[in-house]
């Protein structure tokens, strides 16, 4: 459809302009915000850019607060999740597209209704499985939480994607003589390379936002992710700005790079029927 | 050939997946089925069985029902918004015109990042005092004297519902573009040598070629603002009073504030009724296209 002629060019833009503005503008007031100083966060009326930009916000954060340990749990967490989701979820996945067993289908909804249940259901008994198996407050036990959220979207999404993979390959292989693992290692997985991206993509994003599970588990300082971390500068009586601004700032870089390196892929295997939410 | 033959190989390939779900999925769902028909406090190993009395708790109490109500006009709400302007934005970004690309990144950017980022980002705009928001309003003469936006009952779940609109739209305009750039511009010529309006080339071309889409986007994005849970424990704590307290913050409070488990569990397992009815609504109509697809 074709608005662009039928309306004035420069109406077109203003349109585009106000939706650019209206979803950017937001994030760059942040970042322009974590640029200044912290005297003058309180300036009224506020000055749109800072009168010295500086990176002091930025020195205290890392200097002063446990922020590294936040971003090196939440490393930790994010590795260890794709690490065992990717692997299980692609046996899996390979499993219910090439072979034919009773039970299949029924793994196969279950895994979807299973991605769509609110969180807040099941973190109360995982909570205390937790608790009894010594692992509250432990980075493991968050693993294996984000594991129980994040696994049945991943066999969702790898079995599409094995299922869009022609099966002639594997039959001329193991015509050949090739053993399964063989073919699983040596043809299914490198063509199947774009849907492990996306599965690490969906963890990484994932675990960069979940918050819930993370407030609930975690209890000693040391041990939080940066989301709950950076959510407790703001305290009962003073809120650090001059930290969450920062902090807000750096943990948005890698989910942004992510985010321009694989946007296209992204966009197109979502469009195709993928949820994610 | 190759998918007839050892089938106990390939339940070996399922075993790892199948024992994590069971055990991380399966098993507390069952748990939590157990744990709503017992008075069990968080710090307590083993609670005691109280029959229906947390559902009975529930069903009577007006707080649950105000968290219902709460549900329901935040899913609605936010999911209309996120339609219309989601599919307002995909529209014009499916034209072509210079600086497109950059355009397409630049508005899909809130959706990609951490929520704990644009949460805070939203705290710190709406600021009462210091947040740009009131400045502008102030100087446009909109409001006379700053708004507290998160700590007013009467602004805080509008507020909310805004800020999640701002966040989730992306998502209908990625779904929506998608769809957008398959249909066959020879529909459009046509319509146009008919002589036939922008308008009716939206209603009796475009609109007819989203809709599947549009169906399924409306479903999940009501299944994933019903479940959500961080934004509000972030910005008010289902605060100021009960304002913001939609069935999932009221499920986190009961378990974890007054910590009684059995009852967040109550809650948790109405709740779970109510969001199967949209889960199974969704695999009923993405069900047939799945077949056909893939």
């Amino acid at each position: 459809m074709n608005f662009k002629k039928n309306i004035s060019p420069i109406c077109f833009y203003l349109c585009v302009l106000v939706f650019v503005l209206y979803s950017v503008g937001p994030i760059i007031w942040m970042l322009l915000s974590s640029l200044r100083s912290k005297v003058e966060f309180f300036n009224i009326p506020p000055t749109i850019f800072p009168k010295q930009f500086t990176f002091i916000n930025y020195i205290l954060l890392f200097r002063e607060t446990n922020f590294i340990q936040f971003l090196l749990n939440s490393v930790y967490v994010t590795i260890g999740t794709i690490f065992t989701s990717v692997l299980v979820s692609t046996l899996a996945a390979y499993s219910l597209t090439r072979f034919n067993y009773r039970g299949r289908n029924l793994f196969t909804i279950f895994s979807l209704f299973a991605y769509m249940l609110p969180a807040v259901l099941l973190v109360i008994p995982l909570y205390l499985f937790a608790v009894k198996a010594g692992l509250a407050n432990k980075l493991t036990g968050l693993i294996l939480a984000y594991i129980a959220l994040c696994l049945p979207y991943c066999i969702w999404m790898m079995r599409a994607f094995f299922r869009s993979i022609p099966i002639e390959f594997e039959e001329a292989a193991f015509v050949d003589g090739a053993g399964r693992l063989r073919i699983l290692f040596n043809i299914v997985i490198p063509m199947a390379l774009p849907g492990v991206i996306s599965t690490t993509v969906f963890i990484f994003i994932f675990v960069w936002n979940e918050y819930l599970f993370a407030l609930i588990f975690m209890s000693s300082d040391l041990k939080l992710t940066f989301p709950v971390g950076l959510n407790n500068f703001v305290t009962q009586f003073d809120t650090y700005w001059e930290y969450i601004l920062s902090g807000s700032v750096i943990v948005s870089i890698p989910a942004l790079i992510i985010f321009l390196l694989t946007q296209k892929s992204l966009i197109k295997g979502w469009g195709g029927g993928g949820i994610k939410g | 050939m190759l998918q007839k033959k050892d089938n106990i190989m390939g339940f070996c390939f399922l075993f790892p997946a199948l024992i994590l779900l069971s055990l991380l999925i399966i098993y507390p769902l069952i748990n939590a089925a157990y744990l709503s028909f017992r008075s069990q406090l968080i710090y307590e190993l083993k609670g005691h069985f109280i029959g229906l009395a947390n559902y009975i708790e529930t069903l009577q109490d007006k707080e649950f029902w105000n968290a219902l109500s709460l549900s329901i006009i935040w899913t609605v709400a936010s999911v209309i918004a996120q339609v219309l302007l989601g599919v307002s934005a995909a529209l014009l970004l499916n034209e072509d015109f210079k600086w497109r690309t950059l355009a397409r990144a630049l508005v899909l950017l809130p959706f990609f990042m951490p929520t704990i980022s644009v949460t805070l980002m939203w705290r710190w705009l709406l600021n009462e005092n210091y947040g740009i928001f009131n400045y502008i309003l102030m100087q446009l003469n909109i409001i006379n004297n700053p708004i507290s936006w998160l700590a007013e009952s009467r602004f805080a779940f509008f507020s909310l519902i805004c800020i999640g609109i701002w966040r989730f739209s992306p998502f209908v305009i990625i779904n929506i573009l998608a769809r957008l750039q398959t249909i066959p511009l020879e529909l459009y010529e046509a319509a146009e040598i008919d002589g036939a309006s922008k308008w009716s080339q939206f209603r009796y071309i475009t609109l007819p070629e989203i809709k599947g889409v549009l169906l399924v986007v409306i479903l999940l994005r009501g299944i994933f603002m019903f479940k959500k849970v961080d934004m509000f424990l972030i910005l008010t704590g289902g605060g100021p009073g009960n304002s913001t307290q939609t069935l999932p913050v009221l499920i986190y409070k009961s378990a974890f504030k007054a910590m009684r488990l059995g009852k967040g569990a109550a809650d948790a397992m109405v709740t779970l009724l109510i969001i199967t009815i949209f889960i199974i609504l969704y695999m009923r109509i993405t069900g047939k296209s799945q077949e056909e697809v893939g």
